[in-house]
């Protein structure tokens, strides 16, 4: 039998094998013989389909590929290949049967149905809501980004929305180097300003965008570290900050360098400083001020010992706080209040951020007295980024997404942002996005339609070290 | 390689089932490559020096050292053990292949370097914040934190330490240095049977005690310790208490420290011994690239060896090489100029100019009769990443004079008091700090002898230059 027949005939031995149950995607055959493979990481992806970055399953198959480092050819369905793989996806009405082949001798080596029944956001205790299946309502008419990855030309590691109308909408991403303003259509993205960290050089920590003077228009907070080292006492973080401002002719600083961490959730502004050998120290300031300039103003109540970035405040009188075991808890602001006292039994995975340098205040002899043998500085990741709906829901990163093994295996799983709700039973953990097979970084809540969009900075690595991307996820009606 | 992936697997998935579910064993190491080149330690260009000690063992002129750590610790709440495996060798394939283990020794030396042992251990449990047991032999000290002049090393140990208060915590140590019991009237000839003498000859026992108390907050504080230690030193037949402060602070941009010490004993045939040594500095944190410094460092020198009082300074392991504000790990006099200047490796100050009445130093080879030593530190250190990406640099200079000369032997003009100007050394270390894992820095460092060196050795400057290649994980 000649390859040329082997391979018109697998599309319909695929129709057939339909009726076979397929395995979950947690467990995916497809994903252990991508794994597998020695030969060269070539994939021909055959799916009929006229428009096939439109369809999420192949989104979320390109995402995968790409991150093994599979170089992806889309073609149509009676496109040959001597070498590599060829991926055949095929819709099977409530299905899509998908098939992984030797492009040398046709063979299928891998084989899976998946379910095209959009999954219900779930919530902690597993129960399906009652939710319109299938397809994602939301803007997707008025999305402002081309669908599926966007690739970025830099790395950067936070991402904030200045402004979304209609079809358009004003990114704000924070690279080690400079602020970058994109205006974002379903044309593509297009670099539009540039603020240079005035500290070089500089490492990204936190960006934030919103209206805390209420005037209409938002203001930026960007934060930046910069290292300073030294052969014998190690390595420490100088924090630096300022609140910013943008318009036609560019970024304008409205403060001066606050020196310290800042933070906007919704319409509120925060401050806080580093301790000189903790990453966070001393009391939580608002931010205040007005088109003329902003600076530190009134304490705010915050969990005691609790940094800026590691509580989220709900309401007056209480606050999310990720702790240990990365399980999200409820606890009170006050004097005294150091606990969660209602803790959610989900783990939100492990999640690092940018890292701050700490020096110690006293060495760690650990090996030895060489400069090497020391530990003198501690490194402290940054919390997961944190966000707040406009109608007060808490929105975060859950990390389901691993390296895998040095050497051994490369990396598998998804991140996600869950919805956190208040209900008068506690909190409830929502899933209303669907995974992504990509290091989520950071995200913002574009709130147009009448569920937020989550626009996700994601990268191939967790220390947003490889390739970037952008993309927009929508999610059903609630 | 699935097959081999798959037993690789299969057991460490062994590996951690057989480890308590309670404790985790934590990996982590180090390891240098240090291509260095040593010249004129002696101060003269007509003869060969003498062989230098360094981590390695002996050497002169150029050579390439390793230095190997590989450590694991584990712990729980309450306890915890780290142990260090280390390897320091000069690579040559005698060395790395081991290839005169048979006996061990080569030309009458043995290899001390090239096996790897446990160089350090560590075994700590919390019976209360106040009370905590230490036992090993692991990184212990009095006073590193300032001009390291009585004690920093990895001796033996054990004993408690804990915190007494918020701002008040101790230390208290009982330091074997050397437990040579001898069983046999003559070692190569057990057959003379067994020695019937005190089983503390040779011995050298050290007890400490260090209190710490901090004064002031986060942004302006001020640690004081008061420093208490023992010598019991059969070996060398003396009894020494040695008492003194050490001071630590941070006021804005300055950071002082300073320390004051003092000797008080004798030796066996009543010989006394009285000294005193003492250490002062300031580094002002200016900016990213310039952080200054001075410093003042002192050690009493004894001026008449014929006499009954022995007054030079010797405390129990000078570690100035490891001090925080004059330190640098390869520069010239924290190598082993022993047999010129006579600081030994790891120390700054000459007590290894003579070789009488010892009563402590590395290797209980300090003198009291040495000529001690008024040093003037004056240096800079700082990040260039502004300039040089990733680039950080440390320099120093020393000017150095003899307290006493009197002991001295002048060579140059026989009769003549030595000159009390020993010297200037200049120390630049520049270090490309590539990321967490990988480092390289270079040190150039001399010492250009002054009249006082001239008049007993040479007037030739010494050398030493080190390139470190440095990996951590």
């Amino acid at each position: 039998m000649t390859r040329l027949c082997k391979n018109l005939l697998l599309p319909l031995l695929l129709l057939a094998l339909s009726g076979v149950a397929a395995g979950s995607e947690e467990s995916s055959s497809i994903d252990k013989a991508l794994e597998a493979w020695s030969g060269e990481r070539t994939v021909l992806l055959r799916t009929g389909l006229d428009d096939p970055l439109s369809s999420s399953l192949v989104q979320d198959l390109l995402a995968e590929l790409v991150s093994r480092g599979y170089e992806v050819s889309p073609a149509p369905l009676d496109a040959l290949a001597e070498k590599g793989l060829i991926l055949d996806v095929r819709d099977a009405g409530d299905a899509h049967v998908l098939a992984l082949i030797r492009a040398d001798e046709g063979t299928i080596i891998a084989y899976e149905k998946r379910s095209t029944h959009q999954a219900s956001p779930v919530d902690h205790r597993g129960h399906s809501k009652d939710l319109q299946p299938a397809q994602k309502t939301g803007p997707s008419s008025e999305s402002c980004l081309p669908p599926g990855l966007n690739e970025l030309d830099s790395q950067p590691h936070s991402v904030a929305l200045l402004d979304a109308r209609d079809d358009r909408c004003s990114i704000l991403v924070l690279n080690d180097d400079a602020l970058l303003l994109y205006r974002a259509s379903p044309r593509g993205l297009e670099k539009t300003a540039r603020f240079p960290a005035p500290e070089q050089p500089s490492r990204a920590l936190h960006l934030d965008a919103g209206d805390i003077d209420s005037d209409g228009e938002k203001e930026i907070a960007v934060v930046w570290g910069k290292d300073e080292k030294s052969i014998y006492e190690g390595a420490d973080t100088r924090i630096h900050s300022w609140i910013l401002h943008h318009s036609e002719g560019g970024f304008t600083r409205a403060s001066e360098d606050l020196q310290g961490y800042l933070r906007i959730t919704g319409e509120n502004g925060y401050f806080q400083r580093r301790g000189r050998h903790t990453p966070f120290a001393g009391e939580v300031f608002s931010l205040t001020g007005d088109a003329d300039g902003f600076t530190r103003g009134a304490t705010v109540d915050w969990p005691d010992d609790v940094g800026l970035y590691e509580s989220t405040p709900i309401g007056d009188y209480r606050a999310f706080l990720i702790g240990d075991e990365n399980r999200l808890g409820v606890m009170a602001l006050g004097e005294g209040s150091t606990k969660a006292f209602l803790q959610m039994p989900e783990t939100l995975g492990t999640f690092k951020g940018p890292e701050i340098a700490i020096r110690r205040e006293e060495a760690e002899y650990r090996l030895g007295l060489s400069k090497e043998d020391q530990i003198r500085t501690d490194y402290i990741p940054l919390p997961r980024p944190v966000a707040m709906s406009q109608d007060g829901d808490v929105y975060t990163v859950r990390r389901g997404r691993t390296e895998g093994i040095p050497l051994l295996s490369g990396s598998a799983g998804k991140d996600d942002i869950v919805r956190i709700v208040t209900t008068e039973n506690g909190p409830d953990m929502l899933t209303p996005f669907d995974g992504i097979s990509a290091f989520i970084l950071d995200f913002a809540l574009l709130e147009t339609g009448e569920a937020p969009s989550a626009l996700l900075l994601v990268n191939e690595k967790p220390d947003g070290d490889g390739t970037a991307y952008l993309t927009l996820q929508t999610s059903p009606v609630p | 390689m699935k097959v081999v992936r798959f037993s690789f697997l299969a057991t460490l998935a062994l590996a951690l089932i057989c480890t308590p579910a309670w404790s985790a064993v934590e990996f982590f190491g180090t390891a240098k490559v240090k291509p260095s080149y040593y010249s004129n330690f002696d101060f003269d260009d007509d003869k060969s020096d003498a062989p230098i000690i360094n981590e390695a063992g002996q050497v002169k002129g150029e050579h390439i050292r390793s230095e190997l750590r590989l450590g694991w610790k584990a712990s729980g709440e309450k306890w915890k053990v780290k142990m260090i495996a280390e390897a320091d060798l000069v690579m040559e394939k005698d060395n790395v292949d081991r290839s005169f283990y048979i006996g061990a020794e080569k030309k009458d030396s043995p290899n001390t370097g090239g096996e790897f042992g446990i160089e350090r251990a560590e075994f700590i449990y919390t019976f209360l914040p106040q009370l905590e047991l230490q036992a090993g032999w692991d990184i212990r000290a009095l006073d590193i934190k300032t001009g390291g002049l009585l004690f920093g090393d990895d001796h033996p140990f054990l004993g408690f330490r804990g915190k007494l208060a918020e701002n008040t915590g101790y230390e208290m140590l009982y330091l074997p240095v050397q437990n040579n019991t001898k069983f046999w009237l003559d070692s190569d000839d057990p057959s003379l049977g067994l020695d019937d003498g005190s089983s503390v000859e040779g011995d050298w026992r050290v007890y400490t005690l260090k209190l710490n108390h901090r004064l002031g907050g986060e942004k302006n504080s001020m640690d004081l310790s008061p420093i208490f230690a023992y010598s019991d030193n059969r070996a060398q037949d003396a009894d020494v208490y040695y008492y003194g402060l050490e001071s630590t602070g941070k006021f804005g941009i300055l950071s002082p420290s300073f320390e004051v010490l003092f000797a008080d004993g004798e030796f066996g045939d009543g010989t006394d011994i009285s000294s005193m040594a003492a250490y002062a500095g300031v580094k002002a944190n200016l900016n990213m690239a310039f952080n200054p410094y001075v410093a003042l460092r002192y050690t009493q020198g004894d001026d008449d060896d014929t006499d009954n009082d022995v007054e030079g300074w010797v405390g129990i392991t000078d570690i100035g090489r490891f001090t925080p504000l004059m330190g640098m790990d390869g520069n010239i006099l924290g190598e082993d100029i022993g047999q010129s200047y006579g600081a030994t490796l790891y120390s700054y100050s000459p007590e290894r100019s003579l070789p009488t009445n010892q009563y402590g130093g590395i290797s209980n080879g300090g003198s009291g009769d040495n000529p001690g030593q008024k040093l003037v530190a004056v240096g800079a250190s700082g990040d260039l990443s502004a300039v040089i990406p990733d680039t950080v640099y440390k320099a120093q200079a020393f000017m150095i004079w003899y307290d006493e000369t009197a002991n001295l032997t002048n060579s140059r003009n026989p009769g003549e008091e030595v000159d009390d100007y020993a010297g200037t050394t200049f120390d630049l270390q520049l270090k490309w700090a590539a990321s967490k894992h990988f480092g390289v820095d270079y040190i150039f460092s001399t010492f250009v002898p002054g009249d006082g060196i001239e008049d007993q050795f040479g007037d030739d400057s010494a050398f030493a230059h080190t390139l470190t290649l440095a990996w951590a994980y």
